[in-house]
């Protein structure tokens, strides 16, 4: 009868249309297939925003497979009190912040609006065979993204890379909703500028 | 006339689409897949064995002690034969009086035992089926207990030098609290070594 009963939510959760939420909570019942499906639907997201965040592609892909591994570890204590996204970009900001900080930078300084990048990310000039094929505007664009300051640069990446709002990058990132809308208007507006010099 | 926002957006769009090399779905989806095969067999399977393990203990004591002469206490532990003959084996010669106290005191234990035996059995039956419900409720504390706490602990470790000890509860405590922001002030105090 249990077996029956979990029948169809395993068949429905195998299906790709299954909310986020649903998934990881079948996930943390055993579901093995419901990881797979919210694996394929978010790995590109969060690969490309630790990948314009950090220095190398090396370093992108063992930062990717230990947020994945966070996520993987903190099944059971998953509670869908927001948008699965926003938790995954909460998990991988952590990470992210552990990962500046060993490179000796403070969460008030990855605060800072004018605080400058201290690396520049993986921008255009990391992969120049992607460079030529690029558009002049997208490159001009990656470049003007890889050198905004670390905390506008994930606000702008959470917005337009894993379509978060303000109200949940300030969810992700454990700030304040202000402070999140105002990084993501600086980086906005810097962005627009060097995309019109 | 373009929103401003959603040109940006639609420049965004022509930025390579890097997706994670092979290798990285492969290990990542790996250990999602081993992380629920190995306590689904436990969960499913350590409690039936749990109940089954405490009924055979009890059908074979309750068994035992039944075969067992009257007077022989010592069954539930296999010892070596008591030595049955003097009460079992009184001369022609004495009183019936006498052979008949000693058996009715060594049996008032022996059907004593049964019970004792039972309460024993359901007594560890308890303690097992007690023991996940004991380590469930320790785990919901665990839970609850507040990230803050948590830390405070790991930045007693560090104080106290036992930095090994520290990691790896800092590491238990990232997988745990994945989403938990730990602030400047706190990470001075449990960063590693």
């Amino acid at each position: 009868m249990l077996a029956a009963a979990r029948a169809p939510l395993a068949v429905h959760c195998g299906r790709m249309d299954a909310p986020d939420e649903e998934l990881m909570l079948a996930y943390a019942r055993g579901d093995a297939r419901a990881f797979e499906a919210l694996y394929a639907r978010h790995k590109g997201p969060l690969y490309r925003l630790v990948l314009r965040s950090v220095r190398t592609a090396g370093e992108a892909e063992e930062l990717a497979q230990e947020i994945w591994m966070r996520v993987i570890g903190a099944r059971a204590s998953y509670a869908p009190k927001a948008r699965f996204t926003t938790w995954l970009f909460s998990v991988a900001h952590n990470r992210l912040i552990d990962h500046w900080r060993a490179r000796g930078l403070s969460v008030m300084s990855l605060d800072d609006p004018d605080h400058e990048a201290p690396e520049p990310a993986a921008g255009p000039g990391a992969e120049p065979e992607r460079q030529l094929e690029a558009a002049q505007a997208a490159r001009r664009l990656a470049t003007a993204i890889a050198a905004l300051p670390l905390a506008q640069r994930e606000a702008f990446l959470l917005h337009h890379e894993a379509g978060l709002t303000a109200v949940e990058i300030a969810r992700a990132t454990g700030s304040d909703e202000e402070a999140a809308k105002s990084r993501l208007r600086y980086a906005v507006k810097k962005v627009r500028e060097a995309l019109d010099d | 006339m373009t929103d401003p926002d959603e040109r940006l957006r639609r420049l965004y769009g022509t930025l390579p689409r890097e997706e994670p090399p092979p290798a990285l779905d492969a290990a990542v989806l790996a250990a999602a897949r081993r992380a629920v095969a190995r306590p689904s067999f436990a969960r499913r399977w350590g409690a039936p064995i749990s109940v089954a393990a405490v009924l055979v203990l009890v059908v074979g004591v309750t068994l035992e002690m039944q075969r067992e002469e009257p007077g022989v206490e010592t069954s539930v532990a296999p010892a070596p034969a008591p030595p049955p003959a003097a009460p079992q084996a009184p001369p022609p010669a004495e009183p019936a009086q006498a052979p008949k106290a000693p058996p009715e005191r060594r049996a008032r234990p022996a059907v004593k035992a049964i019970p004792e035996a039972k309460r024993a059995a359901s007594a560890s039956a308890d303690a097992l089926e007690g023991a996940p419900a004991a380590n469930l409720s320790l785990q919901k504390r665990a839970v609850a207990e507040m990230p803050q706490a948590q830390l405070e602990r790991i930045a007693k470790l560090r104080a106290e030098g036992k930095d090994a000890e520290a990691d790896h509860a800092l590491d238990a405590f990232r997988r745990e609290h994945p989403g938990y922001r730990i602030d400047d002030a706190m990470w001075e105090r449990v960063k590693p070594r």
